[in-house]
């Protein structure tokens, strides 16, 4: 569809051009055949009228010697003369008969005469106009319109070629003029999949036109700048809450691992440094979450991506975690795909497998999880799947959004973060998070889009946060 | 050692409990004060904040790098942006530690700096610790005259615990120098696999040689 819209203009464009050209031409080969009709009729009528004159002063032997003059005339040549009696009988004049067709006192069109010339008769087009002269005699004089054929003739050629050649330039102006446009939409295009793509400083040209692309491309460049300006407020937000808190956060575990290394601490006091220490961990553990996550969203992290072997990280994180499995009784099944190299930052790719195979562990049940990594569309598929309890199925897009934890994992810790990480990977790389039935259990399918300009898999939609 | 932090409360507290650990502490609240004393006095190790007053925690440690300085420095910050890490590294530090930190981590790999900069880890091609031996160039491993499978992570992790022999090697140390992963897993797959190579190590032995230390790691020790 999105090229059609060269074609399109280009088309339209041509069609403009060439109606136009058409148009133009059209006229004036139809008001050029109006005027050598008018000057043929002009020439007859005033012919006629002469003669005519010549009727009322002399009567019809001076009409009659006029018209036996002028057929002799050279410069009376381009006219047929006749004069006759109840049409039938020639009086005088150069023509044969009088034409079935027409009237007597009225005018006609082109009309094929046979007309005397130096004694041999001719067959010929002419423009007629008759008079009559009394009641039984009738004048008519015509115009030979042969001689304006090689006008219209060289009029025709003119006009069709002329048409060609309108057409031909048409579609080139379409063309061109479409490419034009379309350049600087491309060059819009190409500077968004850059930016999409991590290039953060790419801008819009701007050419200097002052035209409304130009326009466009200003706003569109002020819009950039203010989305940098805005990432750059929200990272420079984060870190300072980080340093604020963090250095508070840090006293309160020294001050706590003081007080346990005391000797004077008494057992009782021992208990309660040590749920504090227990809650401590846990509100740092939520903490550093959340925290990546925002540093997730301010989405810096593209400089540390480089080309990685997913399978290879795939399989680490599962042999990091398979003896943590077998010990709770559960088998970690490893199905890989060699050879997937993708632009990656593969500590945060191994983070969100360590969270699927953490949740699998946590909340699956029966004898094994199975992980694979595989090629998918235009990208790599990561899957975990488990075998118990599952996810409702509208419970799956809720369980991704940050600190959700639904009412059947309570009475197990966690963060509600979990996911969240691996949506905010997934968004990093162009990729998607999926969460399947497994029949049962879950199957999380984790995307990651190969190239820039990938699309997603069927049936996936892009991360959301 | 030479504490560089601006917060007294971490500072004091730092100071006391590395006292106690057997390291005799300076201190220096900001940066200026404390490349002063990294560049004029002796230490086995620095600990540099990364965000400081007067001078930047980064900045000293490149000025200390282009004076030749090469005193081992571990770096604490506040930042833990994966590139935050790598800019640390780059600049000279030796690692890098994120607040808030447990001074049991911060305390293994001090020791771990202080004893590489010592040249205790040589280009030694086996490691030995009481009966039990590690062959780098064969991968065979030995205790007394037992010979040992070890899978391939085994192997790593028993390799890091001789190399430190004596010192605690955290959970997170394990991680990054036998899987290179630098995030906190907060599950106990490292024990698990630490239980597992136990098994291997010390099962039926007298006197075992991997100990847990709590609240802190492993050390692989002796007695």
């Amino acid at each position: 569809v999105r090229r059609s819209i060269r074609t399109r203009l280009a088309l339209a464009t041509a069609a403009l051009v060439a109606s136009s050209g058409a148009l133009a031409v059209g006229g004036v080969y139809w008001a050029t055949l109006a005027s050598l009709r008018r000057d043929s009729e002009g020439a007859a009528r005033a012919e006629r009228d002469s003669l005519l004159a010549s009727f009322r002063t002399g009567g019809i032997d001076a009409l009659v010697g006029e018209v036996d003059r002028r057929e002799g005339d050279p410069a009376a040549e381009g006219f047929a003369y006749l004069v006759a009696e109840q049409r039938e009988v020639r009086v005088a004049g150069n023509v044969r008969a009088w034409p079935e067709q027409l009237s007597e006192g009225s005018m006609a069109g082109p009309t094929a005469l046979e007309v005397r010339r130096s004694d041999v008769w001719l067959v010929r087009s002419y423009r007629l106009d008759s008079v009559r002269l009394d009641g039984r005699r009738s004048l008519l004089v015509g115009h030979d319109v042969s001689s304006e054929t090689p006008v219209v003739e060289a009029l025709r050629v003119t006009a069709v070629g002329g048409m060609a050649l309108s057409l031909l330039l048409a579609i080139g102006a379409g063309l061109t003029i479409s490419r034009r446009l379309l350049r600087r939409v491309e060059d819009m295009r190409a500077t968004i999949a850059a930016i999409r793509g991590g290039q953060r400083r790419g801008r819009v040209t701007v050419n200097g036109a002052n035209d409304e692309f130009d326009e466009l491309a200003e706003q569109f460049n002020r819009l950039l700048d203010e989305n940098d300006r805005l990432v750059a407020q929200v990272r420079d937000v984060t870190n300072d809450v980080a340093h604020d808190l963090r250095t508070p956060l840090q006293r309160m575990r020294a001050r706590l691992e003081a007080a346990l290394a005391a000797p004077s601490t008494t057992p009782e006091s021992r208990r309660v440094l040590d749920a504090l220490s227990g809650d401590t961990e846990r509100l740092l553990e939520t903490f550093n979450g959340l925290l990546q996550l925002a540093q997730l969203e301010g989405d810096d992290l593209r400089r540390s991506m480089h080309a990685i072997d997913v399978a290879a990280v795939v399989g680490e994180v599962a042999e990091l975690y398979a003896p943590l499995a077998e010990e709770a009784g559960r088998e970690l099944r490893c199905s890989l795909e060699p050879g997937l190299e993708v632009r990656a930052d593969r500590e945060l790719l191994a983070q969100a497998i360590v969270n699927l195979i953490d949740n699998a562990l946590k909340y699956g049940a029966g004898d094994g999880i199975e992980v694979s990594a595989r090629r998918m569309g235009d990208g790599i598929a990561i899957a975990v799947a488990d075998h118990g309890p599952g996810i409702p199925e509208e419970a799956r897009g809720r369980v991704l959004e940050r600190l959700v934890r639904l009412d059947a994992s309570r009475g197990i810790p966690g963060t509600g973060l979990g996911l969240s990480l691996v949506a905010a990977v997934a968004r990093l790389h162009r990729g998607t998070i999926r969460l399947e039935d497994n029949h049962p259990g879950v199957r999380a399918l984790l995307w990651v889009a190969s190239d820039p300009n990938a699309t997603p898999p069927e049936g996936t939609e892009p991360a959301a946060d | 050692v030479l504490l560089i932090e601006d917060d007294a409360v971490t500072a004091e507290y730092l100071e006391g409990a590395l006292g106690q650990a057997g390291h005799a502490v300076d201190r220096a609240a900001d940066g200026l004060a404390g490349l002063n004393l990294a560049m004029t006095g002796t230490y086995e190790a620095l600990v540099v904040d990364r965000m400081l007053p007067s001078l930047d925690g980064l900045s000293v440690i490149e000025t200390l790098r282009k004076a030749r300085r090469d005193t081992p420095v571990l770096i604490l910050s506040a930042l833990d942006a994966v590139d935050e890490r790598v800019r640390g590294l780059r600049a000279g530090g030796d690692d890098y530690l994120t607040k808030p930190f447990a001074f049991a981590e911060l305390l293994a790999r001090l020791e771990v700096l202080v004893h590489r900069r010592r040249g205790g880890a040589g280009p030694a091609t086996e490691l030995r610790v009481a009966d039990l031996e590690l062959d780098l160039l064969t991968r065979r491993v030995r205790r007394g005259e037992r010979g040992i499978e070890l899978k391939t992570r085994e192997f790593q992790i028993l390799e890091v615990l001789m190399r430190n022999a004596g010192r605690v090697v955290t959970r997170t140390m394990l991680l990054e120098s036998v899987w290179d992963f630098h995030f906190d897993p907060k599950t106990n797959v490292i024990e698990v696999h630490v239980s597992r190579l136990r098994q291997k190590i010390d099962k039926g032995e007298a006197r075992p040689l991997i100990h847990t230390v709590r609240g802190a790691g492993y050390v692989l020790r002796a007695d």
